[in-house]
């Protein structure tokens, strides 16, 4: 009778605690079902069940980028990737595919997502539930089968770039947009060479581009991922159709790493502009983060609540200041934010101790500016994963960046409210630092005299064509 | 506990329609002080958007008064006492939202997607703005000041601006002297600059009051929960007594005089570097929300489709880029009375013969009322437009617009799928059909307008540029 009592009490506990318990680790982010495996040949594929509409996002993930290309700045690795939309062996032209995405439903590129970063290369679309067979044989196709034949790699195209750099506007080639980035690359030894006018003209043969896509496109390095209205058996099929025959690389190279100068100093650079007005000022900060598997640094998402709160928009502590200042321009870019204003040339100095001052203020966050970066950041993402494009590449940038099982997908979300005021207030010093920022200058130098003399050390441009 | 249980009892009272839509299940019902109810559920992410419509536009507005509903808007961005418009901001940016706000010619309304733990500030804000606006001349004063910068701003738009300013005066060239319509939503300045706050306070009280109103809830809520905070917030607020019946907005071929039947316009525009001119040709067609509308606005979708690539149909009209150097892009002036369908070309450099491109242009639909188009166009635009509406369908914004809007201009919510339900039956029997009834001769005005003036050098500059670069490469103007 009392062992029957205790048991009873015994299963009613048991049955109370997985209640009271059950929600106590569960992380905010739940991601429903992917079914995750490889193909032989080492590709690797995520299925992600979404029935809200008869439609499926494809995307694929490669991970190789500009930073695979070393030797060209990047060069090679954008001309490949831009020639794989060219022609292939069954679609010769790029005008033939085209037509083929044409009758997917496609306008030419409202629900294409072709994009190469410093890392990684994808290529995601929407297309209806009907059409995933013919769509997936498009995607294989552009990934294994590029025949680099199109007239941009040809003698035509090269004399037509000579031609258009020779006509090219100064400020196309001069802009203050290109003079700023050519000067935030000096950060990144990887790619400035990008930058410069004179790379652009490097002379590829069909033979480059194929030995490239040949090295850092292969099955290994690839994720294909199916979020939305699949039938698991049917799809698993037609992948192993197209991509089964995929052969593997075998012999992977390393890939390089990727370096940030954590400590440039003071990097100045001054060109002299004598017809401009006002002065045109650029400060510019380095991501501090090391290694481009960014979401696994412990300082990845201190820095981005550190940036929220410095300059986020309408939000952070820039945008008390910004109305008042004249073409106010920021940029929140993957490895670097800038800030640039017009400035008059008398306010230059009243102007640069302001944003100094707000340099050294980030010294000290409060809590509440923490809790309101914390509610942004994590706003933005939950509210927008319902959406099969943007769950994809949110899934795919985390499992191929950082090797993510989808259970650490899960938690990485929840590391968002669990940093502490301490994280966030170490990286911001390090990241908004009075001594560590590049700065870049453009008027004319008389009436930028005075201002100078507070810089021992600086790049001075008597003319803007001499930046390199 | 005893106010939550009375509410459930009104709730289970109040529940009038349960009904499964496409996108997800939707209730609907009124409450007593005739404010219309939709809830949908959708639970794909934790989030939900809030939606007001009000049964009122510039259509509405009297003579004297142009430009007052667009004025309401500025002023209801000002906020109340309870939520003054800093606060507001603060709070949906912190939220990481933005409402849609927009006071057209036949509705005004807006629409807020938010996490779904915050429907209740919307709601308590939504309720707050409906009945607790308390103007003075400092907040009306400060929201004329906005208003007219906006409206300056849109007078000097060039033609390549954002707004379609230009586009938007041609179009009202047409209306009719004296229709509701002839005013553009900004209103004129001498109007609106004038009112007083009595005015706009009544203004307000008269078409801002819950039964002159639709509130729409799309996403992860619980219909009962939801229905509480509906309860607890819009409950409160009074029905207006008197709300005037709407003008009447038909508009016809008949109402147009024949001295406007053919327009000619021209433009000085410097952000156009050279002599350009425009043709147009247009035609009135049903008003919004009838199935031959929306058939109309797909064979204009399908037309500018054709112009990307170009396909057959751009060049029978431009007679192969021959008449005409840009075109043809279709363009809507869609209202809740009638609107006009419009085919427009561009040439550069010069004049052409502007009856012969008109005959071409009509010949072209007369083309199309015969022969239909191509089968294969008509699915690919079926493709397109299915994917663009299933892919909006995860923006739950879009569908609480599509349903305020549905319920507002075609008189019933359940009608908000219409336009992709016609589509998916849509026939070149029902193109050819549309076409032959509406884009006539004898429903048709055209509209010549030149831009800038003709220099030294634009005959060469013609030659050079229509004879060899078109033929090379077709220009994308980004204009229109």
């Amino acid at each position: 009778m009392f062992k029957n009592f205790n048991i009873i009490v015994l299963i009613t506990c048991s049955l109370f605690s997985t209640v009271l318990f059950s929600g106590l680790d569960k992380p905010s982010l739940q991601l429903s079902h992917i079914e995750e495996y490889s193909l032989d040949n080492g590709m690797r594929v995520l299925i992600s069940p979404n029935y809200d509409y008869p439609v499926v996002y494809c995307h694929l993930y490669i991970n190789s980028g500009e930073i695979d290309d070393q030797q060209h700045g990047g060069r090679l690795a954008e001309m490949t990737y831009l020639e794989l939309f060219k022609g292939t062996e069954k679609y010769p032209s790029e005008t033939n595919i085209l037509e083929k995405i044409r009758e997917f439903g496609d306008d030419g590129g409202r629900f294409n997502l072709k994009d190469q970063g410093l890392t990684y290369s994808e290529i995601g679309s929407y297309f209806l539930r009907e059409d995933i067979e013919p769509a997936l044989e498009l995607y294989a196709e552009i990934i294994q089968r590029p025949t680099f034949n199109s007239s941009n790699i040809k003698l035509l195209g090269k004399l037509i770039g000579r031609l258009g750099l020779i006509t090219a506007p100064k400020d196309w080639l001069y802009g203050k947009s290109t003079l700023l980035h050519r000067h935030l690359h000096d950060l990144y030894d990887h790619h400035k060479t990008k930058i410069h006018p004179k790379y652009w003209l490097f002379k590829f043969k069909k033979k480059d581009l194929k030995n490239w896509h040949k090295a850092n496109i292969h099955p290994e390095n690839t994720t294909l991922m199916i979020t939305g209205d699949v039938n698991y058996s049917y799809v698993k099929n037609i992948i192993n159709e197209y991509f089964g025959n995929w052969s593997a690389l075998k012999d992977i190279p390393e890939r390089p790493a990727f370096k940030i100068n954590e400590n440039p100093g003071i990097k100045m650079r001054f060109v002299n502009m004598k017809d401009l007005t006002k002065a045109e000022i650029w400060i510019g900060q380095p991501e501090i983060i090391p290694a481009y598997n960014w979401f696994q640094n412990d300082k990845y998402i201190p820095a981005v609540l550190a940036k929220k709160i410095f300059m986020g928009e309408n939000f952070g502590r820039l945008a008390s200041i910004q109305d008042s200042l004249d073409g106010f321009e920021k940029t929140d870019e993957e490895w670097w934010s800038t800030i640039g204003s017009k400035i008059k040339y008398n306010d230059l100095s009243e102007y640069y101790d302001l944003i100094i001052s707000e340099f050294d203020k980030m010294s000290y966050i409060r809590d509440s500016e923490l809790l309101a970066a914390k509610k942004i950041e994590s706003n933005k993402i939950i509210n927008n994963l319902n959406k099969p494009e943007n769950f994809t590449r949110y899934i795919q940038h985390r499992y191929n960046n950082n090797d993510f099982n989808m259970e650490k997908i899960e938690a990485s979300f929840d590391e968002i409210n669990s940093v502490s005021l301490n994280d966030v207030q170490k990286v911001a010093s390090k990241m908004y630092n009075r001594n560590n920022f590049i700065l870049l200058l453009m008027g004319n130098k008389d009436s930028c005299a005075t201002f100078l003399e507070r810089f021992e050390d600086f790049e001075y441009y008597e003319q803007e064509e001499e930046v390199r | 506990m005893k106010i939550k249980t009375l509410t459930f009892i009104i709730y289970s009272f109040l529940l009038i329609s349960f009904s499964y839509a496409f996108d997800g299940d939707i209730k609907d019902f009124t409450l007593p002080n005739g404010l219309k109810v939709i809830l949908m559920e959708k639970h794909g992410a934790p989030k939900a958007a809030v939606s007001l419509f009000y049964n009122v536009g510039s259509h509405d507005e009297m003579e004297g008064q142009k430009g007052i509903n667009k004025l309401i808007e500025y002023i209801m961005r000002e906020g109340t006492s309870k939520h003054p418009r800093q606060a507001i901001e603060k709070k949906f940016l912190q939220l990481q939202t933005q409402p849609y706000i927009d006071f057209g010619y036949d509705k005004s309304f807006f629409v807020v997607e938010v996490p779904v733990e915050d429907i209740e500030f919307v709601l308590d804000l939504g309720s707050d703005l409906m009945q607790n606006i308390i103007l003075t001349e400092e907040i009306l004063n400060r929201s004329k000041d906005k208003h007219k910068a906006e409206y300056i701003l849109w007078h000097n738009e060039p033609l390549t601006g954002p707004g379609m300013k230009q586009e938007h005066d041609i179009l009202h060239a047409m209306i009719p002297e004296g229709h509701p319509y002839k005013t553009q939503t900004f209103g004129i300045l001498e109007q609106f600059d004038t009112l007083s706050v009595q005015t706009c306070q009544n203004y307000l009280n008269t078409y801002f009051a819950p039964n002159n109103a639709v509130l729409i809830i799309v996403g992860d809520i619980i219909p009962e929960d939801a229905t509480e905070l509906i309860y607890q917030y819009f409950s409160p607020l009074k029905a207006a007594e008197a709300i005037p019946p709407g003008p009447d907005l038909s508009l016809s071929i008949n109402m147009i005089p024949d001295n406007k039947k053919n327009i000619k316009h021209h433009i000085s525009d410097k952000s156009i570097p050279v002599y350009s001119t425009v043709f147009t040709v247009n035609f009135i067609y049903p008003p919004l929300g009838v199935d031959d509308w929306f058939i109309l606005e797909h064979l204009g979708e399908i037309i500018n489709r054709d112009s990307h690539l170009p396909g057959d149909i751009s060049k029978m009209f431009t007679k192969n880029f021959r008449q005409l150097t840009y075109g043809p892009r279709y363009y809507l002036f869609g209202t809740h009375g009638g609107g006009i369908f419009g085919v427009i070309g561009v040439n550069i450099f010069r004049n052409g013969s502007l009856n012969k491109i008109e005959k071409n242009m009509l010949k072209t639909f007369e083309f199309i009322g015969k022969n239909g188009i191509d089968e294969e166009d008509l699915n690919e635009y079926r493709k397109f437009k299915l994917l663009e509406s299933y892919i909006d369908g995860y923006n739950y914004g879009h569908i609480a617009y599509k349903l305020g809007n549905a319920e507002i201009i075609y008189g019933d919510y359940r009608e908000y799928n219409r336009e992709i339900e016609i589509l998916k039956n849509l026939s070149n029997e029902d193109i050819k059909r549309v076409v032959s009834t509406y884009l006539i001769s004898d429903n048709m005005i055209t509209m010549h307008v030149t831009i800038n003036e003709k220099r030294w050098y634009t005959p060469i500059a013609s030659f050079l540029f229509n004879q060899i670069f078109t033929r090379i490469q077709r220009p994308d103007l980004g204009i229109f």
